[in-house]
């Protein structure tokens, strides 16, 4: 149902190519191609399975390509210099157990400045995410382990953010509070690759968007243009009875229910002239339907062979 | 490298120091020990006596009474449970450097700072080199510091029992390196334990049989336990049998690993 749109982007962070995985007789990868620009996030959305962890770790160097390939800032992220520049959150996060944050950091921060990178103060970043720096990783709660995570991702200024579903185990607060922290490596100019499987997260961040299903791409798009294509579906209540043709021939309109005072409409796109023509009519109260990624998510993963 | 060794070593500090009160304790015990075993050494020598020449020599006190310093030494301390703690923890350290911390899945987030695989590794070898010598020679001082009102270094150069302990590390390095390489291999750290766990008793076994069967004699000279006990390390010094061989090998063997660690899938 929806076309799969590889958006080219003139000078890339990121450019994943022809990209295929194998283990053993399984297929992990199956010829997935993307990039991601400076400035841009990238949500990289899927079932668990899908191969999202897997096209990351190609792309960070653990895993060598069956085919295709995986760069980074125009090289392999095997290249010291280039991996100096790179900040990566996996998805189960491990560290050492027995020591300190402040240890874990202080390693991290050495082999920085000896990659020509020196990293920035973390100090400030751990007191603004009440990272407990003298603790031991193994004490912290699964949320403040997640949070140094992020600051060994970010402690670089990274040029090339990858973050294996970041606000995994955070609570609401903690979860804005990271994205924010993304939003602004974005603005700075990085090139962000997230996965999630929280749509509403990629819908609140991503620039654009792609599904994994069965280690293939199965849709890629801008996420303005994906919420172009995704339907809508809203209920209005009226004050006055509403003729049975007032939505007649509106364009988009994909299913209607009305009783005289209220209306339930799908619409695929914009909402503008359902709402201008049922205005005569006085419209007290909008409801709206947040899951219509959701339903092109499932449909999309569904769709793949 | 040397920033990944540090890491390595500053991590196990806390066990690397019951590691090393409990060999050095274990070293004082045997030492301790020493006097009573004088005292009766000429029913202990009877007994050694009634034994084939082989095994007093796996025993490692041929040619010497167990009642001297040099007889005791070698068959209580150096041929015992003294290089097997030592292999212990070697082999632990070994095995844990790539294996056990992909195991555990720590690797991943090394990997992710700036550093080459193969620095990260070598860094973990010299840490795991670092680890036992410096415990091999706090135990070797505390020896030294013990012996004198023993009397259990009479008749020994002084430098005897560092160069047992030079020979003895040798050993150790040589099985740490085979669990470090297989690891690092194979990222399986069941594998490292079981591969050089098999080789030191391979060793051990192969040379206590190749010296009661006398069409295996010429085996002896291949097993790494021989180049240490066989080299009459209290009296000879150090030789390139039985420190350079050992040392030489255990950098080829881990070398080879590293080859491997550097061209494989991690965390599969």
């Amino acid at each position: 149902m929806f076309a799969t749109r590889v958006t080219s982007v003139a000078d890339p962070r990121i450019e994943i190519t022809g990209l295929t995985k194998d283990f053993a007789e399984v297929r992990a990868l199956a010829d997935v191609s993307l990039t991601v620009a400076p400035g841009e996030i990238y949500a990289l959305l899927g079932a668990n399975g899908a191969g999202k962890s897997t096209l990351m770790r190609c792309l960070l160097g653990y895993l060598t390509p069956t085919a295709g390939s995986a760069i980074a800032l125009g090289g392999s992220s095997r290249d010291t210099a280039i991996r100096a520049r790179m900040g990566y959150l996996p998805g189960d996060l491990r560290l050492p157990a027995r020591s300190t944050v402040a240890e874990i950091l202080s390693f991290r921060s050495r082999m920085q400045r000896k990659a020509a990178r020196p990293a920035v103060d973390t100090s400030q970043l751990c007191q603004h995410l009440g990272i407990p720096v003298d603790r031991r990783f193994g004490t912290l709660s699964k949320g403040n382990r997640q949070k140094v995570g992020l600051v060994l991702a970010l402690m670089a200024s990274p040029d090339v953010l990858v973050l294996d579903e970041p606000t995994s185990g955070l609570d609401p607060l903690m979860q804005d509070s990271v994205l924010e922290l993304v939003r602004q490596r974005r603005d700075s100019g990085a090139a962000v690759l997230l996965s999630t499987h929280i749509l509403s997260e990629a819908a609140e961040v991503a620039d654009r968007v792609g599904v994994l299903s069965r280690g293939r791409m199965v849709l890629q798009a801008s996420l303005p243009s994906l919420l172009e294509q995704a339907s809508q579906s809203v209920e209005f209540v009226l004050d006055n009875p509403l003729p049975a043709d007032a939505l007649a021939d509106v364009e988009g309109l994909a299913k209607v229910e009305h009783s005289p005072q209220r209306v339930r409409v799908v619409v695929v796109g914009s909402t503008a002239e359902v709402m201008r023509r049922l205005a005569p009519f006085g419209i007290r109260r909008i409801t709206t339907d947040a899951h219509e990624l959701d339903e092109m998510f499932q449909q999309a993963s569904g769709d793949a062979p | 490298m040397m920033t990944a060794a540090w890491t390595y070593l500053v991590d196990r500090r806390r066990s690397l120091i019951a590691w090393a009160v409990g060999v050095i304790a274990l070293v004082l015990v045997m030492a301790a020990f020493y006097p009573s075993i004088r005292e009766t050494g000429a029913d202990f020598d009877a007994y050694v006596d009634s034994l084939p020449e082989s095994v007093r020599q796996t025993l490692g006190i041929s040619g010497s009474s167990i009642a001297s310093p040099e007889g005791y030494l070698m068959s209580q301390l150096y041929s015992n449970l003294y290089p097997m703690l030592l292999l212990i923890l070697g082999i632990s350290m070994g095995s844990w450097a790539i294996a056990g911390a992909e195991g555990d899945g720590t690797l991943e987030m090394t990997l992710a700072a700036p550093i080459k695989r193969a620095s990260l590794a070598w860094g973990r070898l010299v840490a795991v080199a670092v680890a036992t010598l410096a415990i091999t020679a706090l135990s070797t001082l505390a020896l030294a510091l013990i012996s004198p009102p023993l009397d259990l270094l009479a008749g020994l150069p002084w430098w005897g029992v560092w160069s047992a302990a030079i020979s003895m590390w040798a050993l150790v390095l040589l099985y740490s390196a085979a669990a470090f390489a297989i690891g690092a291999a194979t990222g399986r750290r069941t594998w490292a334990i079981a591969g050089a766990a098999a080789l030191v008793v391979i060793g051990f076994l192969g040379q206590l049989f190749a010296s009661l069967a006398e069409p295996l004699e010429y085996l002896r000279p291949t097993s790494p336990w021989y180049w240490f006990l066989g080299s009459s390390p209290l009296t000879s010094g150090p030789t390139l049998v039985s420190v350079g061989l050992p040392v030489g090998i255990a950098i080829t063997i881990a070398a080879a690993g590293v080859w491997r660690f550097d061209r494989r899938d991690v965390g599969v």
